[in-house]
């Protein structure tokens, strides 16, 4: 091999060729593999994480989307509503609304809280004319607005066939009311379980 | 021996024409220059061109395209989390409107009531009219009714119109008693309990709580 008018020998020329070699590779390296290779971890490292974060926000919205379709569910059934804790107020009108007319006694417990549920439980016993009045009561309360439940239910009756007569009824109904929106007070009883230890506070 | 000859036969001879002497040149560029073999140079020359397309392919293109691949990918992950969130943005509030209305934080035991209005509706159809009802209570999911002024087989009869329906799982006459003042005849009058363990009719799953 002849360069710059020198006559190189084998020898030389092999070494050439292993430094030219050399020279390109390191450039490849420098410039290109280098680079794509730190490029490449990079944009793995973003697959990563957008995945793990598409994950979530994928589950997320299925989340929203399935109670989305509940809620419709609920709304064409005409379900009922728990209001924010404290709806006392509400509890007890819509109670002075169904009892209107009846003697009746009322106890009521004091609401307790589990999770976001608020359960407020209340013994109620009143009087009325007929089983039919009773059967009344009972389907104000059931087709009330304020979510509700009637517990146990006791039904006497001095009514003979010929109509005449009183029935008594002792009942337990629960209201429900939740803590989304509501806020926390003295008269609601958080059982021990209920109550955050200082980790989850913190 | 004829010596016999003259100058002048010697100007009349025939010429000879001498052949051209061959000329030799020196070239000093060309010394010691190999003669290079030509298939030999192109073997050489396809081998290095395969091995530089080689090269360029699988070291540079193709590791290019691996980045571009996982850019587009990663740029395409984003572009659907994007996606979400506008949709999660549109859907805000939903949480909250929800926890007014679901039913996730009842218990079992609650679900599982049966409804109260269909167990007196039940009563008033298939027990009011052939009895008098002078009690019954219901704990949970158990019905007790004490009925008076039936027969035993009117008791009967109500009771298996009972398990007829879809609320009542089972049902059964636990006592009958004669009150003792009349002739004690079959078909006598008497007072009876009647029991019903109650469920929630399949395909439905919230009785109570609507």
């Amino acid at each position: 091999m002849k360069l710059f008018s020198r006559q190189f020998t084998k020898k030389e020329t092999v070494m050439i060729v292993i430094l030219v070699v050399l020279l390109l590779g390191l450039a490849y390296y420098y410039f290109v593999d280098r680079n794509v290779r730190s490029s490449l971890e990079s944009a793995k490292t973003s697959i990563e994480v957008n995945q793990s974060e598409l994950d979530i926000s994928t589950a997320q919205l299925q989340r929203l989307q399935s109670m989305d379709a509940e809620l419709d569910k609920y709304e064409a059934g005409g379900s009922s509503y728990m209001a924010s804790y404290n709806n006392i107020k509400a509890e007890l009108a819509l109670l002075d609304f169904i009892l209107a007319g009846k003697d009746y006694t009322l106890t009521l417990q004091d609401p307790v809280l589990s999770g976001d549920l608020i359960r407020r439980d209340m013994a109620i016993r009143f009087t009325t004319n007929d089983f039919a009045s009773a059967y009344n009561v009972i389907r104000s309360f059931s087709n009330s607005d304020l979510r509700n439940i009637v517990q146990d239910i006791s039904y006497s009756s001095s009514t003979g066939r010929d109509g005449a007569g009183t029935v008594s009824v002792n009942m337990t109904v629960t209201f429900y009311e939740t803590m989304v929106g509501g806020t926390k007070d003295a008269g609601l009883v958080v059982p021990v379980e209920e109550v955050p230890t200082e980790a989850e506070t913190e | 021996m004829d010596l016999n000859f003259s100058l002048s036969s010697l100007k009349n001879r025939p010429t000879k024409i001498k052949a051209p002497r061959p000329k030799y040149y020196l070239n000093l560029a060309g010394y010691n220059k190999k003669q290079v073999n030509p298939v030999k140079f192109g073997i050489i020359v396809a081998i290095v061109a395969i091995l530089i397309i080689l090269f360029a392919k699988f070291l540079v293109f193709d590791r290019f395209a691996e980045l571009q691949r996982a850019e587009s990918e990663a740029a395409s992950l984003k572009s659907q989390i994007d996606a979400n969130y506008a949709k999660i943005k549109e859907l805000d509030g939903l949480s909250d409107e929800y926890a007014h209305y679901t039913f996730s934080g009842m218990s079992e035991d609650e679900m599982a009531l049966v409804s109260r209005v269909d167990v007196m509706e039940m009563i008033n159809r298939l027990i009011v009219p052939h009895a008098t009802v002078s009690s019954w209570s219901l704990q949970g999911n158990t019905l007790s009714l004490t009925v008076n002024d039936t027969t035993l087989s009117m008791a009967n009869h109500m009771v298996a119109n009972m398990g007829a329906e879809p609320i009542v799982n089972y049902s059964f006459v636990q006592t009958a008693a004669t009150d003792g003042s009349q002739e004690l005849t079959p078909g006598s009058v008497v007072t009876a309990q009647i029991t019903a363990y109650l469920q929630v009719p399949e395909g439905t799953g919230e009785e109570v709580t609507k």
